[in-house]
């Protein structure tokens, strides 16, 4: 008994896997399968790796952190440590750690073997590559090799060491009384990586993004792909069943059609992703570097994501079974209610404007918000009508064209899709919805930009015709002196000092006669306090004064010595390059080596956009991604429709000839609605977002709508291949009493 | 323009295996425009196999065939086409229509699909189905099975083949429709300036054509008794 059941289990299962290698579309079917098998596989590992990386990330920054113990004695186990903010041109902000170390037994930070000479700099590699036009090497002193990466929070990560060629306790405000470092030292103490840790995009963001991104477009596959091309097995459960098999048979069944290229699939992609772990990788378009085998502490997870996503795409093959399908039922379709069909559709531009021109009307109030949200929801909403209604009047205009101009494949495929659009209408939707929404995301992260996206236009209009330069620590009117030496001839420098006289903002200039002249002022008798008399001829000063965020910008200025200033009273310095240009902030940081913990040139607010923008690459990533799935999904839909519903076709055209008329209907019915979603949907998601991103750094950006555009074409004109291929290869095999 | 002795079909000493099987050997066909033949046999006893070949999609081992006095022998696969498409209609045991399109689309579709550029096309379609007696439907799903099979037939004539190739035409039909199909069918040759082969295990339906043949032995043998 239990041997015949293990028998006819095993029938079973050759009955599945019989009906797998000889279904009609049995490429496609074995490619989408596997397809869907290897891309659930690596959805789930890019989240199982988000918190593998995550994890051993926070280990490394941990193990940065310094035990402080200010009443240690100052001997030589101590280092004194201090840190200060730099950042390239259009990069984001890094640290500048500064060490003292007291004696030989100083702690090491981590990264570096042996203390290099006072005055000299270890760089990140990162940071050593990305500065190279900037000339980082010079910035902090002597450069002196790279920072081991392995020890860094991620081999990407921007950081410098420098070790203090002065005194840290008379030239840092704030000198740290480093004893080692531990990753169990007090939790308030921060770290030497402090500053990435808070740059990070949130680990649970991220792997929001990529559920919706990777996972739920690889279920969508899962599902279109077990349903794809399956009329054999279909047929052979249906017969199975009448003949008194249940639940458990037909599972049999699918398994064993199934079973091998879900493996397959599952298995391709598991060692694929075990491969890139071992290995280490750098996630393109984000540029991060993964160590390798960093991930294969957690090997036990990464291997569970190819038994998951098989056991998914098996159990959706047995669940979406042949009842789920049957097309041959007899039953009168559900009657189809055009005008509410159209209702919604018309409703679709409305909402369109009132997401886009209402809120202009009501700015600076609430509804501005809210008319776009309220407008973008209708959007969606009302999307899948617009779609249907758009797909109907396309298809029949096609038909009509076709008819007219006798090309058969116009005229079958719109007719077709005019006939049933709901297939096509619903893969349109899907990836034109999926569109939008990476658009939404992308706006929704531009919103945290508006501060760093006011000081680029502010930048982009008014050049930096003049600097203000502060003095990080203290400086001595020594240090002050070599640096404005190292400067001379193309900065110019003044000390300057702020203050606000009610509403308005006074700028006191101090310097030597000749400094003074340099910017077109008279030089006072020392002592005293002037105003110019008359409007300002230099065009820097002017400039740089009516940028003032608090209007225009008073003056005074007298005769004296900025290094004393900068000595005494902690006092910045007001930088103009002497031919009239932008200021040249990589030389006057170089130059600001002279000062022991160098010089800070606040430019603006522009590197606090830097992180989001570099945050807004992984949801462009994973959307990209989710897009290019999503189009599978669609495209795997639409050839298995078109080869299922163009099967009757095949003997005409075997016995008239004609055989590129698939080649046109497979570009009509599988390539076309897919480039039309991409573009409609990046288009009105480019549209509805508009209001959201005035004030905004752009992250939708050209680039990445192109990008997504073509991604999803390319996997169109796959499908649309694969499709025609398929056909014509069964209308030139067709042969009399065969197929029949 | 071809000369009325030109037969339509000619076969002759038409010899074809299949592995170490001869399924024909010797065999010999010849059908004027106006005749019509029809060829009985047993399940498996070769006849989709001889229309494949008079299609020019398989190649006799030896001997010759030739549709409308060209020799399919020394033709590529495009000329091949060419000379399916003009001078060759058939018509299917299932029909194979597109059931989203109405009749006209389908018959039409057979013409545009050979590249035909006549302007006068939708009349002719028309005509065609009128005479053959297919009522107006703007879907062939909503027709009756014989009303299905004749909108076959006239997109099987619509080229205006010299050969009319029919498998099974009547298979999936119940007795009246198959009576109704079979009337319509044998009534072509004299209408329709063609020659008509049919391929049947039908022998009610094989009845009305000019002559009967049994595949038997390799070759056709007249009359409708396989001998063994
Ligand atoms: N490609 C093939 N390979 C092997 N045997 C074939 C092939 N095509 C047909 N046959 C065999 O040739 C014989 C004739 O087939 P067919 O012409 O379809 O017969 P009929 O149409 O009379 O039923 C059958 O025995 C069939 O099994
Ligand atoms: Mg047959």
């Amino acid at each position: 008994m239990s041997g015949n059941r293990r028998v006819l289990t095993r029938r079973l299962l050759a009955i599945g896997a019989a009906a797998g290698r000889r279904a009609e579309a049995g490429r496609i079917r074995f490619g989408s399968l596997a397809a869907a098998a290897g891309a659930l596989t690596v959805a789930l590992a890019s989240i199982a790796a988000i918190g593998v990386a995550y994890q051993a990330r926070m280990d490394r920054i941990d193990a940065a952190m310094p035990v402080v113990d200010e009443s240690a004695a100052v001997d030589s186990r101590l280092l004194l440590m201090e840190d200060v903010f730099d950042e390239l041109a259009d990069g984001r902000q890094f640290t500048v750690v500064y060490f003292e170390p007291v004696g030989p037994d100083a702690p090491l930070p981590p990264g570096m073997d042996a203390w290099p000479e006072p005055g000299q700099v270890l760089l990140s590699p990162r940071l050593h590559e990305a500065g190279a036009d900037e000339r980082i090497e010079e910035r902090y002193g002597e450069y002196a090799g790279l920072i081991d990466p392995d020890a860094l929070a991620d081999p990407g990560q921007q950081i410098a060491y420098v070790v203090a060629d002065g005194d840290l306790s008379v030239a840092g405000e704030y000198p740290l009384h480093v004893v080692g470092f531990d990753p169990s030292g007090p939790p308030e103490a921060m770290g030497v990586f402090w500053l990435v840790a808070d740059q990070d995009f949130s680990v649970p963001g991220l792997v929001a993004i990529a559920a919706v991104m990777l996972v739920l477009p690889a279920l969508l596959l899962a599902a279109v792909a077990v349903r794809t091309g399956a009329e054999l097995r279909d047929r052979r459960e249906q017969l199975v069943t009448v003949l008194g098999g249940g639940r458990r048979e037909r599972f049999l069944i699918s398994l064993g059609e199934s079973a091998v290229p879900v493996a397959a699939g599952a298995l391709g992609a598991g060692a694929a992703v075990v491969a890139a772990a071992a290995l280490g990788f750098t996630v393109p378009y984000v540029d991060f570097a993964v160590a390798g085998g960093e991930l294969l502490r957690a090997w036990w997870l990464l291997a569970a994501c190819p038994i998951a996503a098989a056991a998914i795409v098996l159990a959706t093959s047995a669940l979406l079974g042949s009842r789920a399908s049957d097309r041959r039922s007899t039953r009168p379709r559900a009657a189809r209610r055009p005008r509410l069909l159209i209702a919604w559709a018309a409703l679709n531009p409305v909402f369109i404007v009132t997401a886009v021109l209402l809120p202009p009307l009501f700015a600076g109030t609430p509804l501005y918000p809210l008319l776009n949200l309220f407008g973008v929801a209708g959007v969606m909403v009302t999307l899948p009508a617009a779609v249907a209604f758009t797909t109907v009047l396309i298809a029949r205009r096609a038909e009509r064209f076709g008819r007219r101009t006798r090309r058969p494949a116009w005229l079958v495929a719109g007719r077709r899709i005019a006939e049933r659009p709901r297939s096509t209408a619903r893969q349109v939707t899907g990836v034109a919805a999926g569109a939008i929404l990476v658009c939404l995301l992308l706006a929704f992260q531009g919103a945290f930009t508006t501060q760093a996206a006011r000081a680029q236009q502010d930048l982009d209009r008014y050049g930096m015709p003049a600097a203000l330069v502060s003095v990080n620590g203290y400086g001595t009117a020594a240090q002050t002196a070599e640096f404005t030496a190292a400067l001379h001839g193309r900065i110019d420098l003044l000390a300057a000092t702020e203050a606000h006289v009610g509403p308005s903002a006074v700028y006191h200039l101090a310097g030597s006669c000749e400094a003074l002249a340099a910017f077109a002022l008279p030089c006072p008798e020392p002592g005293t306090v002037v105003s110019p008399d008359g409007p300002l001829e230099d065009p820097r000063l002017q400039r740089w004064l009516e940028r003032h965020p608090s209007g225009d910008a008073a003056l005074t200025f007298e005769q004296g010595d900025p290094g004393a200033a900068v000595e005494a009273d902690d006092i910045t310095l007001l930088a103009a390059a002497t031919d009239g240009g932008d200021v040249p902030v990589a030389d006057v940081k170089a130059a600001g080596s002279a000062f022991t913990l160098g010089v800070t040139v606040a430019a603006s607010d522009v590197s606090a956009g830097v992180p989001h923008r570099e945050q807004a690459r992984w949801i462009a990533l994973f959307g990209n991604l989710g897009l290019i799935l999503l189009a599978a999904v669609a495209g795997i839909g639409a050839a298995g429709e078109f080869i299922r519903h163009s099967r009757a076709l095949a003997p005409l055209v075997a016995v008239t000839g004609g055989v590129a008329v698939f080649r046109t209907m497979a570009a009509l019915t599988v390539w076309l609605p897919l480039l039309a979603a991409a573009l409609i949907g990046l288009g009105l998601g480019f549209l509805v977002t508009r209001p959201m991103t005035v004030d905004s750094i752009e992250m939708i950006t050209p680039g990445l709508l192109i990008a997504c555009a073509a991604a999803v074409a390319a996997v169109g004109l796959v499908m649309w291949q694969w499709a025609s291929a398929a056909m014509t290869k069964e209308a030139s095999t067709w042969r009399p009493g065969r197929g029949d | 323009m071809s000369a009325p002795s030109r037969p339509a079909l000619a076969i002759a000493a038409l010899r074809y295996t299949i592995g170490d099987r001869v399924l024909f050997d010797g065999l010999e066909l010849e059908l004027a425009v106006g005749e019509s033949a029809a060829i009985l046999g047993p399940s498996g006893s070769g006849k989709s196999t001889l229309l494949s070949l008079i299609l020019g999609m398989a190649r006799p081992d030896e001997g010759t065939i030739a549709i409308d006095g060209t020799d399919l022998a020394g033709l590529g696969t495009a000329a091949l086409a060419k000379v399916r498409a003009g001078s060759v209609g058939m018509v299917f045991q299932f029909g194979e229509l597109l059931p989203e399109l109405g009749p006209e689309d389908n018959v039409a579709l057979a013409a545009m699909l050979a590249g035909d550029d006549d302007p006068g096309l939708p009349d002719r379609v028309a005509e065609l189905l009128r005479r053959l007696g297919v009522p107006q439907s703007p879907r062939v799903e909503t027709l009756s099975g014989g009303e299905r099979q004749r909108v076959a037939v006239a997109r099987a004539l619509v080229n205006g083949p010299r050969l009319l190739l029919a498998d099974e035409p009547t298979g999936a039909l119940d007795e009246t429709n198959r009576d109704n199909v079979a009337d319509l069918l044998f009534a072509l040759p004299a209408e329709q300036d063609c020659a008509l082969l049919v391929v049947t295990h039908d022998r009610a339906v094989a009845a009305r054509a000019d002559r009967v043949y049994t595949i038997t032995g390799g070759g056709l043998r007249a009359g409708t008794e396989a001998q063994r």
